[in-house]
């Protein structure tokens, strides 16, 4: 048996496929098999996988599209090794992503996750890179432990999945991913699993994460599916985190008041791009799932703003107005938390 | 073949016997079953074989994924002109698969036939829901497409068991995997936006409604209020661009869900869960699209901080039911 199952969900990816693939054939660790989960494509991704012709790669079938969560779970069932990593086709990685991440698995045996830096890539273009390294330095050791992982993720997920390679203990602690969540499901994954275990970090960058407009972070952001989702995260945590059970102290309302401040920086975005009812429902929602009396005043002062300003005679200063308070917000938010 | 049974199973050993026995008593024969198990860890198995059920097809799901996402996997087989959709804990009159066919049959323009439904539930008296309470029968079993809209937008009267559907309704769309608890709402409104609906006030399917434990049903009511609006999200980018099939559909949404809010939060106060309603009748006033909402979410929020008061709180439950039977 292999040490690494890579999980490639797949639909209609034939673009970016070959290069996610090709990125897992040049792995300096060798020891790994490859399972592309086609969910039902209707183009060239057959082929270009049957083109690799290379033993370790095999494919499962889905008869019919379904949610690509639903299609990362049955994944999930194809992995018996000790080691699992997630790959979505139009990512990649650098060829030591495996080595690296093994071999800090290896000597870690309380961590169950390991992950690395990952380079965002936006048309075409390489740009930041993301990662638990940037709330964890490494000069503190490269375990970061169970509890402060769900801390330092409160505030944003910092991990896309390209950058994780995970014990399979993970998936039989945590079996699935929220089949509610599609933009948001690894997240949640994370900060469930960062309150109760420890977690590799390492700062180099051997993962890289596409951004385009056609991907579904993208169009989910245009039709507020992306804030539901946050709100989503929010109340699942509230209701597991309550009492005994918190992660780290006050863990329930840092998880309500990071939700409250996610919508209120979407809402500020919206009112610059001029998109004043989306902005002011998402700046009620803030309000609705705020904690603090601090928040709830902010996320009422902000809707005011967009009442006044996001119409009418005063509709002109909405944008310079919208981006001061963009940048004015996290000192009041600290002032106020 | 006419019709394809659909059924989502995950842990059911204590209902399948009952829901197949149901499909078996069918006076209408040209039917086949597709048992979708989810994972199952019990002798759901054992109960599926001893049912000796003919024409009936089991597929496993290799994890448990949840019922609409095993309901689209087994759509990817069905070849025959209907499908219904029959959970393992419901079950049908014997009768049901003849009426909702020989409806569908009359009528080609219809995308789905619905009956009145039965909704057991353990400690409560049973009731019967379903179109024909906004649609009498009388006249005629046709409701034309924008009536059926204008009754499903603000609440969802079908239940799933009391549904069949031609089958290209679900060529064009599949259950929503990221709404668990209001999936098949979705699916009507888009069906009856697609064509008229088939009514019938017969009582021909029962939908058995479970009693939750404490802490699963709080949790479960702030993640349906999240259904809910992620639907109405949904809706709204789908009907965008003068897409709207009635009038105002998105306003008239909103308003539903807002009152369905408000109900519960009021059902939360009379069962003593005060910080859960205060949860509920913020969501209802984020979202309220008229006066009359947010001057009813704001005075139960007014109202929840007075019953805080050590003298109230004992008044609580006769003020709340005032107050949700004036409304």
């Amino acid at each position: 048996m292999s040490q690494v199952t890579v999980l490639v969900p797949n639909y209609n990816g034939a673009v970016y496929l070959r290069e996610c693939l090709e990125s897992i054939v040049a792995q300096t660790f060798a020891d790994w098999e490859l399972v592309v989960g086609d969910n039902a494509s209707t183009d060239a991704s057959l082929s270009i996988v049957a083109s690799m012709a290379d033993r370790r790669i095999r494919t499962v079938r889905r008869p019919r599209t379904i949610g690509w969560v639903a299609n990362v779970n049955l994944l999930l069932a194809e992995a018996s090794t000790p080691y699992v990593a997630i790959l979505h086709a139009d990512d990649w990685w650098q060829p030591a992503f495996l080595e690296t991440t093994v071999a800090m698995l290896q000597a870690a045996p309380r961590s169950l996750v390991a992950t690395c830096a990952g380079r965002v890539v936006r048309a075409g273009r390489a740009a930041e890179s993301v990662g638990l390294f940037q709330a964890w330095p490494v000069s503190l050791g490269s375990t970061c432990p169970a509890g402060e992982v769900a801390r330092l993720l409160t505030r944003r997920n910092l991990m896309p999945s390209a950058t994780v390679l995970a014990r399979a203990e993970l998936y039989r602690r945590f079996p699935r991913y929220e089949p509610a969540l599609p933009l948001l499901g690894d997240w949640l994954m994370w900060l469930r699993a960062g309150a109760t275990t420890d977690f590799e970090v390492t700062d180099s960058v051997l993962a890289n994460y596409r951004m385009h407009a056609a991907n579904q972070s993208a169009s989910a952001e245009a039709n507020n599916l992306w804030a539901m989702d946050v709100l989503r995260v929010g109340r699942i945590l509230q209701a597991e985190w309550a009492g005994t059970a918190a992660p780290y102290p006050g863990a329930a309302k840092a998880i309500a008041a990071a939700i409250a401040n996610d919508l209120l920086e979407r809402a500020a975005l919206r009112m610059e791009r001029g998109e004043y009812e989306t902005a002011r429902l998402l700046a009620r929602l803030a309000w609705a799932t705020a904690p603090t009396a601090g928040q709830r005043m902010l996320a009422r002062l902000g809707e005011l703003g967009i009442r006044l300003f996001g119409r009418g005679p005063l509709g002109r200063f909405r944008q310079p107005l919208a981006g001061m308070a963009r940048r004015v917000k996290p000192a009041m938010q600290r002032s106020l938390m | 073949m006419s019709v394809t049974i659909l059924m989502p199973a995950y842990n059911g050993a204590a209902f399948l016997a009952r829901s197949l026995k149901s499909i078996s008593e069918q006076t209408y024969r040209d039917w086949r079953v597709f048992v979708g198990d989810d994972g199952s860890t019990d002798d759901s198995h054992a109960v599926i074989a001893r049912s000796g059920l003919p024409r009936l097809t089991l597929r496993h799901n290799a994890r448990n994924i949840g019922w609409a996402q095993t309901v689209n996997l087994l759509l990817a087989d069905v070849d025959t002109e209907y499908v219904a959709v029959l959970h393992q804990d419901d079950w049908w009159e014997p009768s049901f698969l003849a009426t909702v066919t020989a409806m569908m049959d009359r009528s080609p323009a219809s995308v789905l036939a619905v009956t009145a439904a039965r909704v057991v539930h353990p400690s409560r008296p049973d009731a019967v829901w379903g179109l024909h309470q906004g649609w009498p029968t009388e006249q005629g079993s046709t409701c034309p497409s924008s009536v059926a809209v204008s009754l499903l937008l603000p609440a969802d009267p079908i239940r799933c068991p009391a549904v069949l559907a031609r089958t290209e309704l679900y060529r064009k769309y599949s259950f929503d995997e990221s709404l668990p608890y209001a999936c098949d709402w979705l699916m009507w409104l888009r069906a009856a936006v697609m064509g008229s609906v088939e009514v019938s006030a017969e009582v021909l399917a029962n939908y058995q409604l479970h009693e939750a434990s404490q802490t699963t049903s709080l949790t479960r009511a702030s993640l349906t209020t999240i259904d809910l609006l992620r639907m109405i999200e949904v809706l709204r980018t789908e009907w965008a661009g003068g897409r709207e099939p009635v009038k105002d559909a998105i306003g008239k949404l909103t308003a539903g869900i807002t009152d369905e809010i408000l109900a519960d939060a009021g059902l939360k106060i009379e069962g003593g869960d005060l910080a859960g309603a205060e949860v509920q009748l913020r969501f209802a006033r984020a979202i309220a699209p008229s006066i009359r909402q947010s001057v009813l979410g704001l005075a139960g929020h007014h109202g929840i901080s007075l019953l805080r008061l050590p003298l109230m709180a004992s008044l609580s439950t006769p003020i709340t039911r005032l107050g949700r039977r004036l409304w």
